[in-house]
């Protein structure tokens, strides 16, 4: 099936009207949770996840494609109005579209975030629709060598180029690659790690660290940080509509955010920090006042904000052609496809193309139904942030329990979600970043089974790692990514 | 231009933050060394390859006992570059960025909530324990009793118990309440 003839047959799909509801319900639930403070998307994901479970895999994944982008929008919301980013694509947005919402500023600034976020994500979703079943056809030349350099690559990326610190962030990865090893093997059968718990033969689910990384560990650094401190809410004040120098000074940042977020977010490394950091850069180094820049100057807001938003899109390439989660939220999506026992890769195009497309077209209609309906709607949105601290953390903390007690009906799970909770706090406090571990806990186990497939096929030679020449490149640049850094910075340093 | 204003400054972070690196590299040798002990006890399977289940729990735990020594190292060096500086003096507006103490009380409020509520989930059902989170996060968070945060709590504990045991079908525990709701 062409793309033309996928992604019609996919909008024949979601232009249902039942369809259509289950968009409209993901937006709306993905806004209202997604805005509420620290909480991104990959926990609105997460939290939302036993809504769907009595749902078809279609209509499940039309709402998680109206989740995905209607958390990416509540986020900026939290980031302009109270200056707490919901995710780590948002904290460019923060630094200025904060600023502009103290100085009265608050409307200009969501509407040049949604109308970029539009703009951006539409761009970026048909990028998506074109360059998925390309990359499928180069997925389909991989073998379980390449399979594995990729995961490697993709662990370095993650941990190494994301974070403050390549050593906090692979810290963290091994956490997740340790976790990820409890359960039954796979391919031998046998039990690991398990210490004759019988609720750990599943192994750990990745909603339930989620959940307890980024709900419980988020509301336990407020509870010891911040509970006593006043919060910051700025008011939305003002015309939601954009005047002419606004408008003048947003479009070009808006396209050169999506120019950059959507081909950075469909690499195999991934992530929305770089595109956003990078968006805001260029716009600073070309706009005729860079003095305002971290003032509150509206460039900075609508180029990262573009570049986020086509960066998530971009984000779904390597997952839906390689099954490859490239962020915390994509780790989450991946665990939704899993519920469904469906495995993201190349053969998804072939084996449930009807509901990949309907997922695509989802993304259109879910990113035009933000746009109608936020934009109008963003003071009700706003109000949400009023909740206080007392009623929002015990709501969370509720939500969050009921639904990992939904994943298996165990009491045990609500156990480790605290334990879990815990480790997050503990990491949010030394600094240590918790999306590599997300990723490590997922594509752990996947790497592992790549590597032993890829090993028994060159009966035990391990040098086939090496031997193929595109695993070797994707070795090759995972090192350099490592080394990269370091020697840069003993360059520098003996050039004093 | 005004020369800034100093004060007795040093190590910023005080006990246990100056001691992290270190503990945090601790920690996660002891869990790599852990997982190398617990691997090389398990018996392989007759037939298994010779790498089979054993070589990534290996890699693993030798990758954390690596960097749980580079972890420990970094707060070693922080350590003594920190104690190199003590006593020296800093400009009061670096002193202003010294990290606050934190609210134990209120973390450990919300943490025994969960406790509770863990406890009593099967038990008391979902109703009662989930309401006792709430209530006591709330009571955490606010610094004190407030029986509108308990009223508030009851409602969205009803919410969501009625919504996802009859509007998703989701079977959630009833505990205390399994005679008039059906269930247990």
């Amino acid at each position: 099936m062409d793309t033309l003839s996928g992604l019609m047959q996919g909008f024949a799909i979601a232009f249902t009207p039942v369809n259509l509801l289950w968009s409209l319900l993901g937006v709306t639930l993905g806004t209202a949770i997604g805005v509420l403070p620290g909480i991104g998307p990959a926990l609105t994901i997460a939290l939302l996840l036993p809504v769907t479970y009595h749902l078809d895999p279609t209509a499940a994944f039309i709402i998680f494609g109206g989740i995905y982008y209607g958390a990416m929008y509540g986020s900026s919301t939290t980031s302009i109005l109270l200056n707490v980013p919901g995710e780590t694509g948002s904290i460019v947005t923060a630094i200025d579209g904060h600023m502009m919402a103290k100085k009265g500023r608050a409307a200009a600034a969501l509407a040049t975030a949604a109308i970029g976020s539009f703009v951006a994500g539409t761009i970026a979703t048909v990028g998506l629709s074109f360059l998925s079943p390309i990359m499928v056809r180069i997925a389909l030349l991989f073998g379980p060598a390449e399979y594995f350099s990729l995961m490697v690559l993709a662990f370095v990326t993650v941990s190494a180029l994301l974070g403050s610190s390549i050593l906090r962030g692979m810290s963290a990865l091994f956490v997740g690659l340790a976790i990820g090893l409890i359960g039954i093997d796979t391919q031998t059968g046998q039990a690991r790690f398990t210490f004759g718990q019988l609720p750990l033969l599943d192994g750990i689910d990745v909603v339930v660290v989620a959940v307890g990384l980024f709900a419980l560990g988020e509301a336990f650094h407020v509870a010891f940080r911040e509970a006593r401190r006043p919060e910051e809410l700025s008011r939305v004040v003002g015309s939601l509509w954009m005047s002419k120098s606004d408008w003048a000074r947003s479009w070009k940042p808006w396209l050169r955010g999506t120019a950059l977020g959507f081909p950075l977010g469909s690499l195999p490394a991934g992530g929305t920090e770089i595109p956003t950091f990078l968006s805001y850069l260029i716009e600073k180094r070309l706009a005729k006042k860079p003095e305002e820049f971290g003032q509150g100057a509206i460039e900075a807001v609508a180029g990262p904000e573009a570049a986020n938003n086509a960066a998530v899109a971009g984000v779904l390439v390597p997952l839906l052609s390689f099954g490859l989660p490239t962020s915390a939220t994509a780790a989450i999506l991946l665990a939704a496809f899993q519920q469904y026992g469906i495995q993201p890769g190349p053969m998804l195009f072939s084996s449930n193309s009807t509901l990949v497309w309907a997922l695509i077209a989802s993304l259109y209609l879910g990113n035009l139904m933000l746009l109608v309906l936020n934009l109008p709607l963003v003071g009700l949105w706003a109000k949400l942030l009023l909740i206080p601290r007392p009623l929002l953390y015990g709501g969370i903390l509720v939500l969050s329990m009921l639904g990992v007690y939904s994943l298996n009906n165990s009491v045990f799970d609500l156990w480790l979600l605290l334990g879990i909770g815990l480790v997050g706090f503990a990491m949010r406090q030394f600094e240590y970043p918790v999306a590599p571990l997300v990723v490590g806990l997922i594509l752990g186990p996947m790497a592992e089974e790549q590597f032993r497939r890829a090993y028994a096929i060159a009966q035990g030679d391990v040098s086939v790692f090496f031997t193929h020449p595109i695993s070797a490149l994707l070795l090759a640049i995972a090192a350099a990514c490592v080394i990269g850094p370091y020697l840069l910075r003993r360059r520098k340093a003996a050039r004093g | 231009m005004t020369s800034p204003k100093y004060q007795p400054g040093g190590v910023q972070p005080g006990g246990f933050e100056r001691l992290q690196g270190i503990a945090i590299g601790g920690v996660l040798l002891a869990v790599g060394l852990g997982i190398c002990v617990v691997t090389f006890g398990t018996g392989t399977l007759p037939g298994q390859d010779s790498l089979g289940p054993r070589l990534f729990p290996v890699l693993i735990g030798g990758g954390l006992m690596i960097l749980g020594l580079a972890n420990a190292w970094a707060g070693w060096r922080t350590l003594r570059e920190g104690a190199l500086h003590e006593g020296a003096l800093i400009p009061v507006s670096d002193a202003e960025n010294v990290a606050e103490p934190g609210d134990w009380p209120t973390l450990l409020w919300v943490v025994a909530g969960l406790c509770v509520g863990a406890l009593g989930y099967k038990t008391l059902g979902f109703i009662p324990s989930a309401w006792l989170v709430f209530i006591l996060t709330a009571r955490g968070f606010a610094a004190r009793w407030n029986w509108k945060h308990a009223l508030v709590g009851l409602i969205v504990v009803l919410i969501a118990f009625f919504g996802f045991t009859k509007g998703l079908g989701l079977p959630l525990p009833t505990g205390i309440f399994a005679s008039i709701l059906g269930g247990k």
